[in-house]
């Protein structure tokens, strides 16, 4: 077959039905752009709203609990970490989202590429790992604290206490360490398929 | 803003074949093609007003197209690297009302095959691009543009003599 036959055959690839007016195009760009404000808005207020609650259950049980200290710190210590937890989630999904397309096809795989390997690489990807098996034993913690009405210090030295944190702690960590995996995994794929691309121009 | 908006819904309208082709090529699905039309628009909107050099629009066009395409592909885990060329299947009755006969029909088969990259290197190719716009748009060099075009060209054409078209 020549080159120019494949040429002429391209041109009877016809695309006239699927052409659409300004006013059409117009309708698609709002559709879009307000669907994405709705998801970001969505993702922004559940945050929010989730550390809110938290952060308000953990003042209301310090405030009942005045004068267990130990439990107050425990208490200031989650909502620090939910805080920060809060903050560096949004902002890292922000910076995610920003990524532009407007650039030639290996520039942007190459962008792309570095962006997931420094993630992969940075601490912070390595935070959560830390993070949640921790804001996971503090919660558990101030839960049992509240609900067994018990001093803080008292529960080390509860046997009954003690095996059901470790029991919750040992769970809990195996949790959200297949969740993180999975994660790193996904990350994992995709740099592989991007790199892949790359490789191929 | 509203003038920047009207300017960019005119070179939206008037280069819009070039999104139609890039989605019919990476896509067969239609629901698929109109998602991604969606998508490619509202990044190109987003990328407008940074836009420069408003002599290679086609260009920008091409490359946030072809950009936003791979990128929903790694999304929906639609990509496919075949050794062998798989028979024709029944999803394409949907590619069948974009395509008028059975000739272009072979031809976009074909093309579907190819790996994502190939996909776009034949299509700018089939749109007589030059060398100098597709390694614009590719982001190579020149001299490889030449190479990767007779490499995906002898592959699209393995793909039709496969599917018994063009011996």
């Amino acid at each position: 077959m020549e080159n120019n036959e494949l040429i002429k055959l391209w041109k009877t690839v016809d695309i006239s039905k699927e052409q659409k007016t300004e006013k059409e195009l117009m309708l698609l760009l709002k559709f879009k752009a307000r669907s994405i404000l709705y998801k970001h808005s969505a993702i922004l207020i559940a945050s929010a709203l989730i550390s809110l609650v938290i952060i308000t259950l953990l003042i209301i049980a310090s405030f009942k609990r005045f004068d267990d200290s130990l439990f107050i710190i425990n208490n200031i210590v989650l909502g620090i970490i939910t805080l920060i937890s809060l903050i560096f989630g949004i902002s890292s999904w922000y910076r995610l989202q920003k990524s532009a397309t407007d650039k030639p096809v290996k520039i942007w795989l190459k962008e792309k590429i570095t962006l997931l390997k420094n993630s992969e690489k940075s601490l912070a990807s390595k935070l959560p790992f830390i993070f949640i098996p921790f804001i996971y034993f503090l919660t558990v913690l101030s839960i049992h604290v509240y609900f067994e009405n018990i001093q803080f210090a008292d529960i080390f030295k509860d046997e009954e206490s003690v095996f059901g944190l470790l029991v919750g702690a040992t769970v809990g960590l195996f949790v959200s360490f297949y969740v993180f995996k999975k994660i790193k995994k996904q990350v994992s794929e995709n740099l592989a398929f991007l790199e892949k691309l790359y490789g191929r121009l | 803003m509203k003038t920047e908006n009207n300017e960019f819904l005119k070179i939206l309208t008037k280069y819009q074949g070039i999104l139609h082709k890039v989605s019919l090529v990476y896509f067969r699905n239609k629901s698929d093609r109109e998602d991604i039309l969606q998508e490619i628009i509202y990044q190109l909107w987003k990328s407008f007003p940074k836009l420069k050099n408003k002599d290679s629009i086609g260009s920008w066009i091409y490359s946030v197209s072809i950009n936003t395409s791979l990128s929903r592909i790694k999304k929906k885990s639609l990509v496919e690297y075949r050794d062998t060329v798989p028979e024709i299947s029944d999803g394409l009755s949907d590619l069948n009302k974009a395509v008028k006969d059975d000739i272009s029909e072979h031809l976009l088969n074909a093309i579907h095959n190819l790996d994502d990259i190939n996909k776009s290197v034949i299509l700018l190719y089939l749109e007589e691009k030059s060398y100098d716009e597709i390694a614009a748009i590719l982001g190579v060099s020149k001299s490889n543009v030449g190479v990767r075009i007779n490499r995906a060209k002898k592959i699209l054409k393995e793909n039709l003599k496969y599917l018994n078209y063009g011996k």
